[in-house]
């Protein structure tokens, strides 16, 4: 089913339309909310949240940009809605300055694995993941992410500082990235004598 | 600069390992979401539930309607039937009257059941016995002076009048015996209470029967063959009156046939485990970057510390006869199943590994975030794994033996099973963790099980006990999960059962 069909079919209500967005979109929209999440049936109540908003607002779609990016849109912003009504999410964006992550020049990722990423990130604070998934994976501005999260700009940047320090930390203890030490050592010893 | 293009590497790596990622969501995001978008279309199950209420409650109706009460009644005739007799030296004289007419007509109107006593009023009479058996006159030659009706109230098997009586005489022609008619009032006095009292007042033989008055009264020890004769008669075609009518009954209510149990079984509870059949180990032995320990090594069990537990199911059957020694069965079961696992509780959250046979690429992991140390030599922390289920058992039970107060069957059923909840801990690819998710719980299964037991018949109740087996058909993990998972029980019901 083309998007247009889906996207006439789910404003006249065809559950069978419906479906069929759904089945094209949660996927990748559930890995979203995962980001956000607790935990996985945390995540699947805001995409059930979000989906519910894309169909019931379908008709403010004005087919200017992809379906997917505007779907996304709508689940970024029930994940932040959610996690806004929850006390412990306000109190975790005031998490003080954690010293001693440095950002290393010269780190290079070697190894891909998708999954584990998204996991290494679901490992930070709460308020941390929050500005890192708006900012390096969403794509908000920081500008945009204080006024999403009723924050100073200025934190929104100090606090994406951090987390990227912080995510930085667990993916080379986590040995999903290498440590730049451990890769001259490793090229050396592999380096034909 | 340099600085600058690392930090967007970096940021892109994440981006691209984030988009990547995609999972696929329980079903019940969509039934949700579709009961959200469509409200009316809630009204096909809302609609079943209200049919299976009503019938729930159309059977529990009809287990008190008349087709309990028939064999009920026919009880309480023989029980009722009581015959107290008296020696009395004396009196000769016997006064015979027969109103069991008048009775037969009273039942048909649906009047009060009646209770008669026959009571003999000599003053000369020894300490007074009866006992609950069939109709018997005595041989002896007593003298019948009056009588005493007794209007029970409609409760048909209730012993309990719900009155004091009140009593009015009145002579009788042939023997001038005093006619004593008691109307039930409002005081609670049993049938046996009232005719001990009555003996020990009037000195007299009192014989009761609930649906037929009859009352003897000879002159000579020669009619003494004929009223027994008669009496034989009399009883006879009670009996055979009582046996058609149960017979029409039967032919009526087909409900006759049905029966209703409640059981409960406590079990110990266990699990086979080996490797998912799409389960193909090359690919994690290719991947560089998770550990392979349990790739290769499949045998789950070996480093796991597991053992059983106590679980237990409960619910109700219809069952129905469809001959002396077939009974089919259908229900609704409650399911705890369980066993536990020995483990250290992690202090922070592991991500770790869990191995999938999906059949496409035979190489999709689940990243997952472990709970518990599954391998550890000094585990102390016990967890369970459990689930919560709702089954319907289907089958069939044979009688194997059949005596007159047991009977020993042996059945057996299938039973589709929605799993509603539970705390699945599914081991890691690596056999260092458990993963604790309920969505890698497989909803729907399906579990057999087979039983014998020993069926106990006290009154109308039925009581059951015996060993049972239940073994689950399907792997407790959905199907992506690599390792296959089967619970089994073995357990001893107990429950009890009534006819409609």
């Amino acid at each position: 089913m083309t998007e247009e069909l889906m996207i006439a079919g789910c404003l006249k209500n065809n559950a069978s339309a419906q479906e069929a967005l759904y089945n094209r979109f949660s996927p990748r929209m559930l890995s979203v909310c995962y980001r956000f999440a607790k935990n996985r049936e945390d995540a699947e109540d805001m995409l059930q949240e979000g989906f519910v908003k894309v169909y019931t607002q379908m008709f403010q779609y004005r087919n200017e940009g992809s379906l997917e990016g505007w779907i996304r849109r709508i689940v970024v912003h029930t994940c932040i809605n959610v996690l806004k009504k929850n006390k412990k999410f306000s109190d975790s964006l005031d998490i003080a300055y954690a010293n001693g992550l440095h950002i290393r020049e010269d780190m290079i990722p070697s190894i891909m694995q998708a999954k584990q990423v998204v996991e290494c990130i679901r490992l930070l604070p709460l308020g941390y993941r929050t500005v890192l998934n708006l900012y390096a994976i969403e794509g908000f501005s920081h500008k945009e992410i204080g006024m999403l999260l009723d924050i100073e700009e200025s934190t929104s940047r100090s606090q994406y500082t951090r987390a990227k320090a912080m995510l930085e930390e667990i993916l080379i203890r986590k040995k999903i990235i290498l440590k730049p030490k451990e890769k001259i050592i490793y090229q050396a010893a592999v380096a034909p004598r | 600069m340099e600085k600058r293009i690392y930090t967007n590497n970096f940021e892109r790596f994440i981006k691209e390992s984030a988009d990547d990622f995609k999972m696929i969501p329980s079903k019940r995001v969509w039934h949700s979401i579709y009961n959200d978008l469509h409200p009316s279309r809630k009204w096909p199950s809302v609609l079943m539930c209200l049919i299976l209420f009503t019938g729930m409650f159309f059977i529990g109706y009809e287990n008190t309607d008349p087709t309990s009460s028939l064999s009920s009644e026919k009880k309480t005739t023989q029980n009722n039937t009581i015959l107290a007799t008296l020696e009395n030296k004396n009196t000769q004289e016997v006064t015979s009257i027969d109103s069991s007419k008048d009775l037969i007509n009273n039942k048909k109107n649906n009047n009060p059941t009646t209770l008669s006593t026959s009571v003999a009023s000599s003053n000369k009479v020894s300490s007074p016995t009866y006992s609950r058996e069939e109709s018997n006159v005595n041989s002896k030659k007593a003298s019948i002076t009056s009588f005493y009706v007794v209007t029970n109230n409609p409760t048909k098997n209730s012993e309990v009048l719900n009155s004091k009586p009140s009593v009015t005489k009145v002579n009788t022609k042939q023997t001038n015996a005093s006619i004593t008619k008691i109307e039930a009032s409002s005081e609670n006095t049993t049938i046996d209470e009232f005719i001990t009292n009555e003996l020990k007042n009037n000195n007299g033989v009192v014989t009761t029967t609930k649906n037929m008055f009859q009352s003897v009264v000879t002159k000579s020890p020669q009619n003494e063959n004929k009223i027994r004769q008669q009496s034989k008669k009399d009883n006879l075609n009670l009996a055979l009156q009582e046996a058609s009518k149960q017979k029409n009954a039967k032919k009526k209510n087909w409900m006759k046939n049905a029966s209703m149990e409640f059981y409960a079984t406590p079990s110990i509870g266990y699990r086979t485990m080996r490797p998912g059949p799409q389960y193909d180990a090359n690919p994690f032995l290719a991947n560089t970057t998770i550990s392979t320990i349990g790739a290769t090594n499949f045998d789950a069990a070996n480093p796991m510390k597991h053992n059983a537990a106590l679980n237990i199911e409960t619910g109700f059957n219809i069952a129905y006869a469809t001959s002396k020694r077939v009974k089919l069965k259908a229900g609704l079961q409650l399911n705890l199943t369980n066993y536990g696992i020995t483990s250290n509780i992690t202090s922070h959250p592991s991500p770790t590994t869990l191995a999938t046979n999906n059949p496409t690429t035979q190489a999709v992991e689940y990243s997952s975030v472990a709970s518990y140390i599954a391998n550890n030599t000094n585990a102390i922390d016990k967890i369970h794994n459990t689930t919560y289920q709702l089954s319907i058992p289907l089958g069939g039970y044979y009688k194997v033996l059949d005596k007159a107060r047991f009977d020993l069957f042996v059945g057996g059923s299938v039973q589709p099973t929605y799993v509603f909840g539970g705390k699945p801990n599914v081991i890691s690819s690596d056999r260092k963790y458990y993963i604790n998710e309920s969505y890698l719980l497989r909803r729907f299964n399906m579990n057999t099980a087979a039983e014998a037991y020993i069926n106990y018949k006290v009154g109308d109740l039925n009581f059951l006990a015996g060993p049972q087996f239940r073994y689950q058909l399907f792997s407790t993990y959905n199907k992506n999960i690599a390792v296959t998972e089967k619970l089994y029980n073995i357990g001893f019901k107990v429950g009890v059962s009534k006819s409609f």
